[in-house]
């Protein structure tokens, strides 16, 4: 029996099978035949470059698990680096072996990084960010001085590295990159894949949920500061040794700035991609300089490239990383996965469609007495509105409302019937959230469904929304003057509503909840909207200061025959106002009357209907 | 002194720019019992949920959570103590696999060490292997062991909703707190939502649900507690708290 039923719910609640991902493992074919191809064949100065790809490469994979898993922007690559770099020409110069030196790098990137990411427990995003910016200016500075203070003016030398007796250099030290970038990746898709890496995923997607299921947020952003900044200074340890010299110009703003731009490029959060990222900003200077180089000399221009491509490069740097922000923002692996999805549902078998949402057929709505009779023809006709958000959740389905001119019509009905979706799939102000709103709705005989909330209100649909519909910080005078509302009217809202007069000059955060909604809608008044949109005028307000409100808006319709569609909760009040009524229920019109056929105990009988 | 109640609110306030969300709120939860709390929107109740579970500080007041103070510790530490809570939504872990999902709500009870992951220490692969089988197990008891590998954002919202329930009870928490469990689902999903925790409510876990849904929270819930305007209108059961005038007026305003 519980088997079958639990077969049962997995039918229904079965969503399609992901597509296999094609993407990673090409991408990592990719490298190693990369790779295999710089040793045996590559020239010299190929293999440098070779080398200098791989120690970015463990940066950026750096920068991508403080940024891409952990979620906290960082501009801080170059300065961990410089922090690895010095600490291990320092280290050398007390002839320190190869593997303790750049394991006192990482000590101190970790040590770093802590200090560093005691900010990140209070700042975020762009706030965040600047705090790097300030470890960035303060490493200059401190390496400047460093190498002033022990006379080395010209920066420090380092020696070439050694395991043992054996020094590395060439080809051999190409090997050694090549282990230590693949160890690295293995250590780190180890993490990815169990529990640090859960948790860092949660917290990036929203931390205080993440602190909800039991995530200690704090000790999780501390550890991936530390250890992720020790890998940078790992990358900055291996760099001294691999240029054998440490000078400050190296560490600079811009050299920061590229390993966000391979972060980016490459697609955060992705292993292969920050891999790839690195590879491609780091040959990206020369595969240029070589082909302007190429370019015939009689080309207008040619000569003046190959001159300042160096500089050009830095610009181009931005454009791409503007580029890929706007339109791959998950970059190439990103880019990758979606082909590799593709190519996998060309071949593979069809998937299913998700059921948007599998109601059982909707009953049509009980029309009391009066409602169908022929009225003067609408000024809003909503017919067929369905509404579904992007998890599948259906707000609406066929919602047909009607409003007349000079009307004023309630939508009542419990919370989550699907009032507020109404009213904003009606204004627009769905458009940005990814939700599918399909139906008609005309406005003045034009159709507005799915137009922006801007092009609505230019039409003249006026929305107060619930809750947050005042700027807190602006003072109630200048809410006025935002709309530009003219002094008469203005003083006609102050007439109405005498506390805005009386608190004119105090901001709107510091008005009562009453008083929020007074100035919510005088300033709607104020934009002479030709049909107002009211959501839950009386949520949260004393009965009292509710009856008041919900009267002004019957004295605005009176003097103005401006239709209003109100949304309501509290159903007495609703009824005190309206002439017409709509109940919702589970994202359907369940019944339609006129306000004056509508008895307390037919709401109570539709909201509380089913038991 | 000990209460014999599983969770105890005494004299919990927190305001919000002068609006008292959650006003001067007292009640008990006995072990095992299942309370519903019912209120019109923006009456204080997942407010309350988040004073609960330290998402918020409560202002005055305390919350005993078998009778040891738990209003001054931070969300994750009141979980470690044995409190499990649903989200209104998943959205926020679309990306997550519904298996990833379930075992990361079990991470407060795992010690993990950065180093013995990061080389993939035998002990480390095992307790993995122990979670992924803990996590298929806790998603199959809903029927949806086969899903235990799709991310949540591919599943159809209903099963979104059941994976979300399958994180809070896989930790095996002492008091469970359930925010809008069948909000924005169709009817059938509504149907095995509340078979799920019907069945749930039958064995010896305490909940607490918030929900909308009248009939299904009054069917389940042992007692029933009215919210309004940040204060407790009643509580009783179901049918007494149904029954009276003052909570009509106040959930439907009439």
């Amino acid at each position: 029996m519980r088997e079958r039923a639990a077969l049962t719910r997995q039918k229904i609640l079965a969503g399609p099978v992901p597509a296999k991902r094609l993407a990673e493992p090409a991408g990592w074919a990719v490298l190693v035949l990369a790779a295999l191809w710089l040793m045996l064949l590559g020239s010299v100065f190929d293999q440098y470059i070779g080398g200098l790809v791989i120690i970015y490469a463990v940066s950026a994979l750096g920068l991508d698990w403080i940024q891409g898993r952990a979620g906290q922007v960082s501009i801080g690559s170059a300065a961990f680096m410089a922090v690895g770099a010095y600490v291990t020409a320092t280290a050398t110069e007390w002839h320190v072996p190869t593997l303790v030196a750049l394991l006192m790098a990482c000590a101190a990137g970790a040590i770093v990084g802590l200090v560093f990411g005691l900010p990140a427990l209070r700042l975020r995003h762009l706030y965040l960010a600047l705090s790097t910016l300030a470890l960035q200016f303060i490493t200059q500075t401190v390496a400047l001085q460093y190498e002033t203070s022990t006379g080395n003016f010209a920066g420090f030398s380092v020696p070439e590295p050694n395991i043992g007796s054996l020094t590395l250099s060439g080809r051999s030290l190409l090997v050694a990159l090549t282990v230590v970038l693949v160890l690295v990746t293995i250590c780190l898709r180890n993490l990815y894949r169990r529990a640090p890496g859960r948790a860092w995923q949660a917290i990036r997607e929203n931390q205080m949920a993440a602190a909800v299921i039991g995530i200690d947020v704090n000790r999780w952003k501390l550890s991936a500061f530390a250890t992720s900044s020790a890998l940078i200074s790992l990358s900055g340890g291996l760099l001294a040794y691999y240029t054998l010299r440490v000078f400050d110009d190296t560490f600079t703003l811009t050299f920061a700035l590229t390993f966000v731009a391979m972060v980016i490029v490459g697609g955060l959060g992705s292993i292969s991609g920050a891999i790839l990222g690195a590879t491609l900003i780091t040959i990206a200077p020369y595969v240029l300089s070589d082909w302007t180089n190429d370019l015939p000399s009689t080309m207008p221009l040619a000569s003046w490239l190959s001159n300042n491509i160096s500089y050009i490069d830095n610009g181009l740097y931005g454009i791409i990383l503007l580029l890929f922000l706007l339109y791959q923002p998950r970059g190439i692996a990103g880019a990758l996965a979606a082909a590799g999805q593709r190519i996998a549902t060309w071949i593979g078998p069809r998937e299913r469609p998700v059921p948007a949402a599998s109601l059982s057929a909707a009953p049509a709505p009980v029309h009391a007495n009066g409602s169908q009779a022929p009225g003067p023809a609408p000024v809003l006709a909503v017919r067929d509105l369905q509404l579904v958000y992007r998890t599948g959740a259906l707000a609406l389905s066929s919602v047909d409302i009607d409003v007349r001119p000079g009307e004023i019509v309630a939508v009542l009905g419990r919370n989550g019937a699907g009032k507020t979706s109404t009213l904003r799939a009606i204004s627009g102000f769905f458009r940005a959230d990814r939700v599918r709103v399909s139906g008609s709705v005309t406005f003045e005989g034009r159709q507005i469904v799915g137009a922006s909330p801007t092009l609505t209100s230019r039409r003249g649909i006026v929305l107060v929304q619930e809750r947050d519909k005042v700027f807190p910080s602006l003072t109630v005078n200048e809410h006025f003057r935002l709309i530009r509302s003219s002094a008469a009217a203005q003083a006609q809202a102050e007439e109405i509503f005498p506390p805005l007069r009386e608190r004119a000059s105090s901001p709107a955060g510091l008005l009562s909840g009453g008083e929020r909604q007074m100035l919510a809608l005088a300033l709607a008044w104020t934009m002479q909207p030709r049909l107002l949109l009211v959501d839950e005028l009386s949520l949260g307000l004393a009965p009292a200061v509710a009856k008041r409100l919900t009267a002004s808006l019957r004295d605005f319709r009176d003097r103005t025959n401006v239709p209003i569609l109100l949304v309501e909760q509290n159903v007495s009040a609703a009824l005190d106002v309206a002439d017409r009524v709509y109940i919702m229920e589970a994202g359907r019109v369940v019944f339609t009357s006129d306000a004056d056929n509508v008895s307390r105990d037919t709401v109570l009988n539709l909201s509380f209907g089913q038991r | 002194m000990t209460s014999g109640a599983r969770l105890t609110l005494s004299g919990v306030l927190r305001t919000f720019g002068g609006i008292r969300a959650v006003d001067d709120v007292s009640f008990g939860v006995a072990p095992g019992e299942t309370l519903g709390i019912i209120g019109p929107n923006g009456a204080g109740k997942s407010v309350l949920l988040n004073v609960i579970n330290g998402v918020y500080l409560a202002e005055s007041g305390t919350i005993t959570l078998d009778d040891v103070r738990i209003d001054r510790l931070r969300p994750h530490q009141i979980t470690a103590h044995g409190v499990g809570r649903s989200f209104q939504s998943t959205e926020q872990f679309r990306d997550f696999r519904a298996a990833e999902y379930v075992m990361l709500g079990r991470m407060a009870h795992q010690r993990t060490s950065l180093f013995t992951t990061a080389v993939g220490w035998p002990g480390v692969r095992r307790s993995e292997q122990d979670e992924v089988t803990r996590a298929e197990a806790a998603l199959d008891r809903f029927g949806l062991a086969g899903l235990a590998f799709s991310r949540i954002g591919e599943l159809p919202y209903g099963a979104q909703k059941l994976v979300d329930i399958a994180r809070v009870l896989a930790a095996e928490p002492r008091l469970i707190l359930l925010d809008e469990p069948t909000s924005g689902t169709t009817s059938v999903e509504r149907t095995i939502i509340s078979d799920v925790l019907e069945e749930v409510a039958r064995s010896e876990v305490t909940m607490v649900i918030i929900d909308h849904d009248v009939s299904f929270i009054s069917d389940i819930s042992d007692r029933m507690l009215v919210m309004n305007y940040g204060r407790l209108l009643a509580q009783g059961t179901p049918e007494e708290v149904l029954a009276r005038p003052d909570v009509i007026e106040a959930y439907l305003g009439i």
